[in-house]
């Protein structure tokens, strides 16, 4: 602690020793450093709002389809676009700032400058905002209606040309589309093909497995019932004889009557069972008959050794026999072409299983070509209404009706300077100043360092410090003191007051436009009236201040 | 003229007027003034007359009456005060004076001799004539010593001018002329303790004089007469010529004076680069100002005690 209060009772001593020195670079920086500020140029500041259609007729056409662009990205894109040199040129001819200016360089300068006092951006969602700072309050306000107009005009043609870009985009997409359909449907068309034997008409693969097993399954009971009729009728055919004796009617009757009631029992047993009654009742009447008959019935089917009476009688084929006959040779055909079928059904199932395994990977597969086609065809069809929407729009557009930007706010003519900030700077001087004085000061010590107490000169050498005795001001000194004092006083006073003076001033009449005035008019008199006038205190006249200037 | 007062005021710092026309002095001086000492008549010029009045002390032989010295200047100046009075600057002269008579004592003690102290600088107007005035001043007020204050700035002699009294001849005319004796150029002077040694006559090589043997036997005969007086040498600065150097080699102190605020750092190293071989070199700095951590000067420290003495 002890150490920086000598540091500081240093540095003290040396802005005292120096402070001269430092008081006349106060005062210069001061002088100098308000110059600077008066003469500062006013910058005027225009600006100008414009409203951005983000619904524009753009998105909803292009939703889903492609990448919305963000409104900031779409500013830098401006910004780029709306600030290259041929625009800013054009923007340059409309405000009138390249007259009296002849040479290239300062073609080049005014260029720059004017890029470097625009400056856009974003305000909000859809807003665009331009901001123009320049030191002549019509040359801003040309500037940003010239920025404003170059705006408007490009961006008409810009949406007519995303416009056409959109319709193309929709076109080649839909062409592309077309081609992929085409492909899908071929595709799908050789698979059928392939795979037909796969594919049964309806109902899939399984249903068709089924009503084979079916059939083949009815057929079989045909079958059976066919040769279980041929059987019996076979059976039939044992027991009836092949001849008959043509008796009497009677005879014929009965003989005829057996013959007929076999072929009655033959009949009855297609239909009926031994055990049905009326089998049973027939063949009761037939053995009675046979027991009743002269025994001339009695054929070599039976075989049986019975001694027949013959009479060498006449005999006929036996009808009965022959119909059975015919039934039979029926049966067997039947139950032939049943076996044929039941064969032929038993086939068709066999393949029918043997392909069961890969049946269902080519109906899925066949599935997944079907859904890839409806998808294409949705799709396709979405683009296609799009387009006809394009179309619509397009033709609604070039009627004029829809303008993507609108200007909210149009650039006015700035009646007060926007900066700079005159009051502040004014201020901010002071300081400085004081500061560099200070810092000349100790400068000075440090390039011409002295010893300021016994403790720095103990510090520096070994040799006792056996005492120090302070400075004894005489009578001369202290009346010398008195007039720097004095004089430095007045030194303050002079600065404050001017400081005062330019402060009133900046705030009654404004120091830019008195330095302006001056310049304009190349005397004092104009500005010295803007400032009386401004101070509330009446005209002077320069004359009467005899201040020897023009 | 009577020129030491008696014993029993040995306490007490008197200042003679040597006349009426002196009331000034008195009135200067104010109350703190003693009683006046009767008028002394002038000693003839007899170098071997005893003085009227015997001293505790050797007897100084003087040829000269004791000098008016012009207090009030000094008193302006800070250096001398009224008796039974202190300040700041008088606590300050006390403080270096009891280093330097510190020396002497105990180089008394071992036998050695430590009497002669060089007030020099780096530069001039450092404050070495104001030093070493202060000191002798103070010296003077010792009981036990005395002080013979010499100028010994030969190219530019200031003790007469500040002491306010004229001088015509002086040390350079000692070293010149070998027969002469010390006390032809020694001056008494009206406060107690305090002699004067003055310049004398300016001479283009004083340079070599005062290297010479002649000077050499000055000193030994003006320490080896009073072993309690103390000799205080105001010499040029050493930066501007050699005579500083030259006589530094015969002094047994050397008081460096450092002006605060004033000297460049490298001046005082290059002075310092001189005398650095010599033993004994103390430093004194003058003209400091107060800072904001330094201890309370005794003015502060007295005058605003309720004790004072009103």
């Amino acid at each position: 602690m002890n150490e920086i209060l000598e540091r500081l009772t240093i540095y003290l001593a040396a802005v005292v020793r120096y402070r001269w020195y430092a008081i006349a670079v106060a005062a210069a920086i001061c002088v100098f450093g308000w110059a600077v500020v008066a003469l500062l140029p006013d910058r005027y500041h225009a600006s100008a709002r414009i409203y951005v259609d983000t619904k524009s007729v753009l998105q909803p056409l292009l939703k889903g389809l492609a990448v919305e662009p963000v409104l900031g990205q779409e500013i830098a894109a401006m910004q780029q676009s709306l600030l290259s040199r041929p625009n800013l040129e054009d923007v340059a001819g409309r405000a009138g700032l390249d007259l009296g200016v002849p040479s290239r360089e300062q073609r080049e300068a005014m260029i720059i400058r004017l890029r470097k006092s625009i400056s856009l951006g974003a305000s909000g969602q859809s807003m665009f905002v331009i901001d123009v700072v320049y030191d002549d309050p019509g040359k801003a306000t040309r500037i940003a209606q010239a920025l404003v107009d170059v705006l408007v005009d490009s961006s008409v043609g810009l949406s007519r040309e995303d416009m056409a870009q959109a319709g193309g985009f929709l076109d080649q997409q839909i062409q592309q589309y077309e081609v992929k359909l085409e492909v899908a449907e071929a595709r799908s068309a050789e698979f059928k093909q392939a795979n037909l034997a796969y594919l049964p008409s309806s109902g899939g693969f399984q249903s068709g497995l089924d009503a084979a097993r079916q059939r083949q399954n009815s057929i079989g009971s045909d079958l059976r019932d066919a040769r279980t009729e041929r059987d019996i009728l076979k059976a039939e055919i044992a027991i009836t004889p092949q001849t008959i004796e043509p008796s009497s009617s009677q005879q014929a009757g009965s003989g005829a009557q057996p013959g007929n009631m076999h072929a009655k029992l033959a009949d009855l047993l297609t239909r009926y069972t031994e055990k049905h009654p009326d089998v049973v009742a027939l063949r009761r009447k037939i053995e009675d008959r046979e027991r009743s008959g002269e025994g001339t019935i009695e054929t070599d089917l039976d075989g049986g050794s019975r001694p027949t009476i013959s009479i060498a009688p006449y005999v006929v084929p036996n009808p009965s026999f022959s119909a059975l006959k015919l039934r039979v040779i029926d049966k067997e055909a039947e139950v032939a072409k049943l076996q044929e079928k039941l064969r032929l059904a038993r086939e068709d199932v066999q393949e029918l299983e043997s392909r069961a395994y890969q049946a269902p990977q080519v109906e899925a597969q066949m599935a997944k070509l079907n859904r890839d086609y409806d998808v294409l065809k949705s799709q396709y069809e979405e683009l296609l209404s799009r387009r006809e929407q394009a179309r619509v729009s397009k033709d609604r557009d070039e009627s004029g009706d829809k303008v993507q930007f609108r200007v909210v706010d149009p650039p006015r003519v700035p009646v007060l300077p926007q900066g700079p900030p005159r009051p502040l700077l004014l201020m901010a001087v002071l300081p400085i100043a004081i500061a560099a004085g200070i810092g000349l000061a100790v400068a000075l010590s440090l390039l011409r360092p002295v010893y300021t107490s016994a403790s720095e000169v103990s510090a520096d050498f070994d040799l006792p410090v056996i005492g120090s005795v302070s400075l004894i001001a005489s009578g001369g000194a202290g009346r010398r003191k008195t007039a720097e004092a004095l004089g430095m006083a007045v030194l303050a006073i002079c600065l404050l007051g001017t400081f005062a003076l330019l402060m009133v001033v900046e705030s009654r009449v404004g120091l830019g436009k008195v330095v302006t005035t001056t310049f304009a008019n190349d005397s004092l008199q104009p500005s010295l009236d803007l400032v009386l006038h401004g101070l509330g205190a009446g005209a002077l006249r320069v004359g009467d201040l005899n201040l020897g200037v023009k | 003229m009577k020129s030491r007062p008696s014993a029993d005021d040995q306490s007490i710092r008197e200042f003679r007027p040597e006349a009426p026309r002196l009331s000034s002095i008195e009135k200067a001086a104010g109350k703190l003034m003693q009683r006046p000492e009767p008028h002394a008549d002038p000693v003839p010029a007899a170098p071997t007359k005893a003085p009227r009045s015997l001293q505790p002390r050797g007897a100084e032989t003087h040829l000269h009456g004791p000098v008016r010295v012009d207090l009030t200047r000094l008193y302006a100046k800070g250096i001398a005060l009224p008796a039974n009075s202190r300040s700041t600057t008088s606590e300050e002269f006390r403080r270096i004076k009891r280093s330097v008579v510190g020396d002497v004592r105990s180089a008394a003690i071992s036998g050695l001799r430590s009497n002669l102290i060089m007030v020099t600088s780096a530069l001039p107007g450092e404050g070495k004539t104001f030093i070493s005035i202060g000191l002798a001043m103070s010296i003077a007020l010792e009981p036990d010593y005395r002080v013979l204050c010499v100028d010994g700035d030969l190219i530019r002699p200031r003790l007469d001018k500040e002491l306010g009294f004229k001088a015509s001849r002086g040390l350079v005319d000692l070293l010149l002329d070998p027969s002469m004796d010390i006390a032809e150029v020694l001056l008494p002077t009206d406060v107690k303790g305090f002699s004067i040694l003055p310049a004398g006559s300016p001479h283009p090589l004083t340079a070599d004089l005062v290297a010479s043997n002649r000077m050499q036997c000055v000193l030994n005969e003006l320490t080896s007469r009073y072993p309690d007086r103390i000799i205080v040498f105001d010499t040029p600065p050493l930066l501007v010529t050699s005579e500083a150097r030259a006589l530094a080699q015969y002094m047994d102190q050397i008081l460096l004076v450092i002006a605060a605020e004033q000297t460049p750092k490298q001046n005082v190293a290059l002075a310092m680069e001189q005398i650095q071989d010599l033993q004994n070199v103390k430093i004194i700095v003058n003209k400091t100002r107060r800072g904001l951590g330094s201890p309370p000067s005794f003015d502060q420290y007295y005058y605003y005690s309720r004790d004072r003495p009103r």
